[in-house]
């Protein structure tokens, strides 16, 4: 099926974790100085499934779920060797069951692959809308350079043919087969080499040679680039390679280093979502992914910018907090094992956790057709009128509730993070929910608190994470 | 129905040491509860015909561990599980097992061991999924109940905890004149207000203990309880009610008004003939997991009018000397919470106390003669009431 309308980005996703950690602490309890900035650090319930099902929440407020008909996630820190985590993420993001589902892994340019073939499926079947997502949590030894300038985050894309907001101009790719940065099967943080090494035959050749590929194919010359979006391995290598590019520093778009760090193969897809909250129809920007070789797209804005522009990602600047202590940063990444808390009472089994999975995963509520009552869970016996299987399941996840009742319980938690709000709350459709609360402070927590949900890990009984919702307080106004 | 007051009579009861008993195993106190309560009714383990046993943790045993440590054989010995109110649904089986004929004696055994477990509290993820339930916790539950008290009736946090720091008081003080009590160790309300929190608004001493503890207690027919002693103990009442779900996930319940509390209070008290249950009774032993849960009960169970707890606390009413003496004994609080045996440790110190046989003369009432027990289980979903007294009619 041939498709002639335009292909390109339709809508924009991303998501920043609510805490950050200070660069200058985290050098400061080696015995050193710090890099400047800060890293952004996913919280004890977050990984890099958690925070893809986020942004791509964010990415589907302006798509019609049920058009979307194909899902690709990207991560190197997937909890699973073997088995999807897209399949989940387009679970909790209540994607229809006949999307397909699609896994990029191990690179750190599948985030920049997956949109590309996302862009191809796209132009291939005019109908075609493409969810992309990528997160990375990645670990580096402590007191490395690393450590301090990888961040955790995510980033969606909604792909697909018409009203796109920026078009696929043109797109290419070069390999490099290089050892820079790299984890072996088991590894738990990332290996580097000599840095000049890494830089000078990896990132410096491959991105200006992607770069000028794409550029060529789409037939416009660096000056006429108006944003240059790219990944970087540290502070200052994206300006050189920039350069090399032939782009001058005010065509650069802050790669978000000082406030987010390197977030693995989310990184260039989280930059190149920043750098469309400030373009202007017909801006053309080049979108530069390094890893193993590099990938560069060309994109030329169009004016739907206009009606569906939003600080897409500054808006996480706004609602964020220092995370003060480093050693259950690394606790929350499994880097240090603190004293275990005590066991939970009831085991987790596959089996249970696949028949409550609209429950977990959906946060499917019943709506009794006879008597009206609205319940979570759903049960198969209405409440209020005892009718059977009277209920329709409806999916709650973005729905804004209100706190009615809530306890800050100091000892329900992981012994590395032991207080849990346990929060009571109704949704603006009435429904009456359970959940603990997550990414708060305590002396925000009030009765009558804006609260929405947000997908979290659980724990790992079972031998396997277990995902469910939270509330978190509402900190950006849409 | 048929009317059930005063057609079956507690003849028999024993309490073991509540605390933390590590010297003891489960089998252990049993004995040590069952003992007391033979040679109380004058009987032998040959008399028993039939045995229900409460016990709230142990997994898939039946009452083997009953059995096993009394050596009762070839008659039923049931295992009754009902959370908090386990020892309370055994008894009321009792109740229906003398009351329907088909036995004469009839005993009832609540253990529970808690201490090996290795871990202090009751543990969190008390749902019934491993995930949505995960984190939640009793104290992290019940607590809901002071903070939705609080908003109802615009108490600040403070003032909200200086309330209910003063049922801890209360039960502290009474626990002090009870030997077989866990804790001895009078507390002031400063002392509620600086104690670690454990789930807001409660603080270490708005928590019950958890405790290693038995209970037992041997029920005839009314007609024959004098063969057995002078001074027999008249069931008047029973009540338990449960509700559907939990409480958090209920559609638009207030954490004020259990249905589950008010409609077993009723119950009890129509069958005890009981119009107004603050003025008539003599004491009570409720459910005082935590301190909320202690005066939300009172609202409920009409000891009080709703939002009447406040002052009642304030002027000492339900003080061991005040209106209506509750947890005379010390209570959860202080006497334990050993989860099975509660219910039957409630009941028999109204059964002492009807006697007029009180361990420690200082904590004995003057005038007792009808007295209430009463637990509240789950999340909470069920709560059982039972109303004693030391007379027929």
């Amino acid at each position: 099926m041939s498709n002639t309308r335009k292909t390109g980005i339709l809508s924009v996703g991303a998501y920043v974790p609510y805490y950050y950690l200070e660069r200058q602490l985290m050098g400061s309890v080696w015995g050193d100085r710090g890099l400047k900035g800060c890293r952004s650090m996913a919280n004890s319930d977050e990984d890099s499934l958690t925070m893809s099902v986020e942004a791509g929440r964010d990415c589907l407020k302006k798509i019609p779920r049920g058009r979307v008909t194909h899902h690709y996630n990207a991560t190197t820190t997937s909890p699973y060797a073997e088995k999807s985590g897209a399949a989940l993420i387009s679970a909790a993001c209540c994607l229809n069951e006949n999307v397909l589902s699609v896994d990029f892994n191990s690179s750190l340019r599948a985030g920049m692959s997956a949109l590309k073939l996302a862009l191809d499926t796209a132009a291939s079947d005019g109908e075609a809308v493409v969810l992309v997502t990528a997160a990375d949590t990645r670990n580096a030894p402590p007191k490395s350079n690393e450590e301090q300038l990888f961040g955790d985050a995510a980033a969606a894309f909604a792909v697909g043919s018409g009203d796109v907001i920026a078009e696929l101009r043109a797109f290419a790719s070069v390999d490099n087969e290089i050892h820079d940065y790299w984890r072996n099967s088991g590894d738990k943080v990332i290996n580097t080499t000599e840095q000049r090494f890494s830089t000078d035959e990896g990132y410096m050749q491959s991105v200006p040679a992607a770069v000028r590929e794409a550029m060529k194919l789409a037939g416009v010359s660096a000056e006429e680039v108006s944003r240059f979006v790219v990944n970087t391995p540290g502070l200052r290598e994206y300006k050189k390679a920039a350069a090399k590019c032939g782009f001058k520093p005010e065509q650069i778009c802050d790669p978000l280093m000082d406030n987010v760090g390197n977030c693995g193969t989310a990184h260039t897809l989280l930059v190149l979502a920043y750098a469309l909250e400030k373009a202007a129809p017909g801006d053309i920007i080049v979108a530069a992914g390094y890893g193993t070789g590099a990938n560069a797209a060309v994109f030329e804005v169009t004016p739907e910018i206009e009606s569906r522009r939003e600080k897409y990602v500054s808006k996480f600047f706004e609602r964020r907090r220092a995370f003060g202590e480093y050693t259950r940063f690394l606790s929350f990444r499994g880097q240090l094992e603190p004293k275990q808390g005590e066991p939970f009472k009831i085991p987790a089994a596959p089996a249970i956790s696949w028949r409550e999975r609209n429950t977990y995963l959906k946060l499917y509520a019943g709506r009794c057709t006879k008597c009206g009552t609205r319940v979570f869970p759903a049960s198969r016996v209405c409440y209020n009128c005892h009718s059977v299987d009277s209920e329709i399941e409806e999916s709650q996840t973005e729905a804004k509730s209100k706190l009615f009742s809530f306890s800050i319980d100091r000892l329900a938690g992981r012994s590395d993070d032991p207080i849990v709000v346990q929060a009571i709350a109704d949704d603006d459709q009435g429904v009456r929910f359970y959940l603990n609360m997550t990414d708060v402070e305590e002396s925000e927590v009030k009765i009558g608190m804006d609260l929405e949900f947000t997908f979290r890990k659980i724990h790992n009984l079972g031998g396997y994470p277990n995902y469910y919702w939270k509330f978190r307080p509402v900190r950006v106004s849409e | 129905m048929r009317d059930m007051k005063d057609v079956v009579a507690i003849v028999g009861m024993g309490c073991s040491k509540f605390g933390e008993r590590w010297d003891c195993g489960l089998q252990d106190l049993i004995v040590e509860a069952a003992t007391e309560a033979y040679a109380d009714a004058g009987v032998g383990p040959e008399d028993i015909q039939c045995c229900y046993f409460s016990n709230g943790t142990l997994t898939a045993q039946a009452a083997s561990q009953c059995a096993d440590a009394l050596m009762l054989r070839n008659i039923p010995i049931l295992r009754n599980e009902n959370y908090c109110c386990s020892g309370h649904v055994a008894l009321f089986n009792a109740w229906l097992a003398v009351a329907s004929g088909a036995f004469d004696v009839v005993m009832v055994v609540g253990a529970e061991k808690l201490k090996d477990t290795g871990f202090p509290g009751l543990g969190t993820g008390r749902g019934i999924t491993p995930v949505r339930e995960a984190r939640r916790t009793a104290p992290g539950s019940f607590s809901q109940i002071a903070c939705r008290y609080f908003e109802e009736y615009g108490l600040s946090y403070e003032e909200g905890r200086r309330m209910l720091a003063k049922i801890a008081v209360k039960n502290h003080g009474n626990g002090v004149l009870t030997p077989r009590a866990h804790f001895h160790k009078s507390i002031t309300v400063e002392d509620v207000m600086k104690a670690p929190i454990i789930a807001t608004p409660f603080s270490l001493y708005d928590c019950c203990g958890n405790s290693d503890g038995a209970a037992c207690a041997i029920l005839v027919s009314a007609e024959r309880a004098r063969k057995y002693r002078d001074d027999p103990v008249y069931i008047k009442g029973f009540g338990i009610a449960m509700d559907a779900m939990l409480p958090h996930y209920r559609p638009g319940f207030n954490w004020l008004d259990f249905d589950s509390l008010k409609t077993s209070s009723r119950k009890a008290y129509e069958m005890a003939g009981i119009k107004n249950p603050r003025e008539e009774l003599d004491m009570a032993e409720v459910h005082d997991c935590f301190t909320a849960t202690e005066m939300i009960i009172y609202e409920n169970f009409g000891f009080t009018g709703r939002g009447g707890a406040i002052r009642d606390i304030e002027e000492g009413f339900f003080e061991r000397d005040g209106g209506l003496p509750v947890n005379v004994d010390g209570g959860l609080k202080c006497f334990g919470h050993p989860v099975g045996a509660s219910g039957i440790r409630m009941t028999y110190e109204c059964y002492k106390q009807l006697q007029h046989r009180v361990d420690n003369p200082e904590r004995q009432l003057k005038k007792c003669d009808l007295a209430l027990s009463h637990t509240f289980g789950g999340g909470p979903q069920i709560s059982s009431v039972l109303i004693t007294g030391n007379y027929l009619g």
